[in-house]
């Protein structure tokens, strides 16, 4: 058996131990006090999905300096996969006051919400992510649209998107906007997903797939398709996933 | 007595201690331009305002062509490394000579000159004492050296410049646990660190990381007249120096500059019960304490127990005189263990003069401090004075002052 290098989602949304091991890059930086080793802990250990600890380093590092909005991100960004959505608010408000651009942290306010199921605040907060890079723009008008879909409301800014958007890497947001926009059929992306190597891609095309399924009416579908997302469950901490398992399992 | 006290609680780099004087100078920026104008090659040094826990200092940067020594640790000993694998690097390494050829022709004094070579004989015989080699075989890193030498040159100037007539020095704080650097694993304080503070009070504490390091160390080794606590003394001016990491204390060496103008000194009090010696035992032992260097030895009657009437001796010595007085009250005692009180000991200022006086030669004993002063004659001056004229002590005294 391949040995286990990152936490599982059930080690840190439920009550599974950790079983992970440190890094020797892990153990050096346990290896010293100071507030850059600590956050560079923090860091590292989120690189290990291991959130809970991580959230522990990045708290040692705020007894050292509080003023590093980069620092109450970081924080923040674990406690929102940790489902601590007061927490992470806070710490997002915090970057807000520190003088962190209101375009950087308006992205994870917006996840922040769509998680806590508020849907309007969400599609609000993932408005004052624009203008921003097509690259940016694709995950904004994906998430955006979803939030709008579930809050019933029209996703506006679905007509900034365009067909010569220079998405960069961000091609799974891509297939499902072009789905939410009608260039693309749901059956079309979903038979291009069955080809996809990356298990992330896949998750956050059928993730999209899967709330528009439900939005047109077709539960049955989005049902199945989430079944299947669950399986890719080695990338639990991207957004999409952990989407899907808090429409599946949080009573917020 | 003009008194520099440093403060270090959180260790010691080259850049804190130049940071923590500079802050002492009435013309800091003058210093610095000083500093730039002085020929060390490639060396621009820079000073900023920093901030940690609250508390403002000052941090030193020194760029050698442009680079500074950015570790995650500031520590040298990642860079004064042999040149055991120079087929790493392109860049130049120099040697003790070389170094001792660039102090040569900086432009300072040829005190000041003598102490930065001082201090970085200390660093190369920590290294060449580490690594096993000749002192003449050590190399160090290009921009490890000149940073250090930037930073040695800054401490020394600034010594040289503030002039105190005896510098104390806090038991240093080193850190605890490992660094990672170019020689492998290695304990903190590093063996180079470690070497210099011999005979140095340090201590490891509670903060994971290296705290002190071997340019830092070398500077306190050498112009510490003392380590220990800070004496009673009126501060004149406090400086901040600032490393480069933070931690949950505020990163810095604290300088005071003041006067001490009462006298205050570090003696070492000496324990032991006894119930089973006689009284010319226990006044032989005292008379053998006395010639061992005790400044002062006396006996307390002490009940002690199985109802036995005994005794408590009680030494006082400086500290120089401790492993031979511990050995002097092992061998004259029948005590199993003594036991070790260090003592803060605030004493007035003392001078004697000799006196000529129709009757002979009188010792007068002067003192002062904390407001007070007094005088007496030496006893034994007026006993034989008193023995001579067939008078009483008071009386003697009285034939002394009335002459």
């Amino acid at each position: 058996m391949a040995e286990q290098i990152r936490a599982s989602l059930n080690s840190q949304l439920g009550n599974e131990p950790c079983t992970i091991e440190d890094t020797e890059d892990i153990f050096w930086l346990r290896e010293s006090d100071d507030y850059q080793s600590r956050f560079q802990l923090g860091r590292a250990l989120s690189a290990q999905y291991r959130f809970k600890d991580a959230v522990t380093a990045f708290e040692s590092a705020l007894r050292i300096k509080r003023d590093d909005w980069k620092l109450w991100y970081s924080l923040s960004g674990a406690n929102l996969t940790l489902r601590r959505f007061p927490e992470a608010l806070d710490g997002y408000k915090r970057c807000l006051s520190l003088g962190a651009d209101e375009k950087t942290v308006a992205f994870p306010l917006g996840i922040a919400a769509y998680l806590r199921k508020d849907y309007t605040a969400a599609a609000e907060w993932f408005e004052k992510c624009i203008p921003c890079g097509d690259e940016m723009l694709i995950s904004v008008l994906y998430w955006h649209t979803l939030a709008c879909y579930r809050a019933e409301t029209e996703p506006t800014l679905l007509g900034a998107y365009h067909t010569d958007m220079k998405v960069g890497h961000h091609m799974a947001y891509r297939l499902a906007v072009s789905v939410f926009k009608g260039e693309t059929t749901w059956e079309q992306a979903v038979s291009q997903l069955e080809s996809e190597k990356s298990e992330l891609d896949y998750v956050i095309t059928l993730y999209g797939i899967c709330v528009y399924l439900e939005t047109i009416g077709k539960k049955d579908e989005s049902r199945r398709y989430i079944s299947l997302l669950f399986k890719k469950e080695s990338v639990w901490p991207c957004i999409s996933y952990l989407a899907a398992w808090n429409d599946r399992n949080a009573a917020i | 007595m003009k008194t520099l006290y440093l403060d270090c609680g959180m260790g010691a780099a080259g850049d804190m201690l130049t940071a923590a004087l500079l802050e002492l100078l009435p013309d800091q920026d003058g210093f610095i331009e000083e500093m730039n104008a002085l020929g060390i090659p490639d060396v621009n040094i820079t000073k900023e305002a920093s901030v940690k826990c609250g508390i403002r200092g000052t941090h030193i940067s020194v760029t050698v062509g442009g680079i500074e020594e950015v570790t995650d640790i500031p520590h040298e000993h990642g860079h004064h490394h042999e040149h055991e694998h120079a087929e790493d690097h392109a860049h130049h390494h120099s040697g003790m000579h070389e170094i001792a050829h660039i102090i040569e022709h900086l432009k300072l004094s040829s005190k000041v000159k003598a102490d930065v070579l001082a201090v970085y004989s200390l660093i190369a015989e920590a290294e060449s004492h580490v690594h096993g080699v000749p002192v003449t075989d050590i190399h160090f890193h290009e921009v490890g050296t000149m940073d250090a030498v930037a930073d040695i040159t800054a401490v020394c100037l600034l010594m040289d410049r503030l002039a105190p007539q005896q510098v104390i020095v806090s038991p240093v704080h080193v850190g605890s646990g490992h660094v990672k650097c170019a020689h492998g694993i290695l304990p903190v304080p590093a063996p180079a660190t470690a070497y210099i503070l011999k005979d140095v009070p340090i201590y490891g504490g509670g903060v994971r990381g290296e705290l002190c390091t071997p340019t830092g160390a070398a500077l306190l080794k050498y112009f510490a007249t003392d380590f220990g606590s800070m004496p009673v003394m009126k501060t004149q001016a406090i400086g901040y120096g600032m490393g480069k990491k933070d931690f949950e204390a505020a990163n810095c060496v604290r300088a005071l500059l003041g006067e001490t103008t009462d006298k205050q000194d570090r003696v070492f009090e000496f324990h032991c019960n006894v119930d089973d010696m006689t009284a010319e035992e226990i006044g032989y032992a005292i008379d053998r304490l006395f010639e061992a260097g005790a400044l002062e030895v006396f006996t307390v009657p002490a009940g002690m127990k199985k109802s036995r009437p005994g005794t408590l001796i009680c030494i006082l010595c400086r500290e120089q005189d401790k492993e031979t007085i511990v050995k002097t009250i092992f061998k004259h005692t029948t005590t199993i263990g003594i036991r070790e009180i260090p003592c803060n000991r605030f004493v007035l200022e003392r001078s004697v003069t000799t006196m000529q006086t129709p009757f002979g030669d009188v010792r007068r004993k002067d003192s002062a401090g904390y407001g007070i002063s007094r005088t007496k004659y030496e006893y034994d001056d007026l006993s034989r004075i008193a023995k001579e004229q067939g008078v009483s002590i008071a009386e003697a005294k009285g034939l002394i002052e009335e002459k």
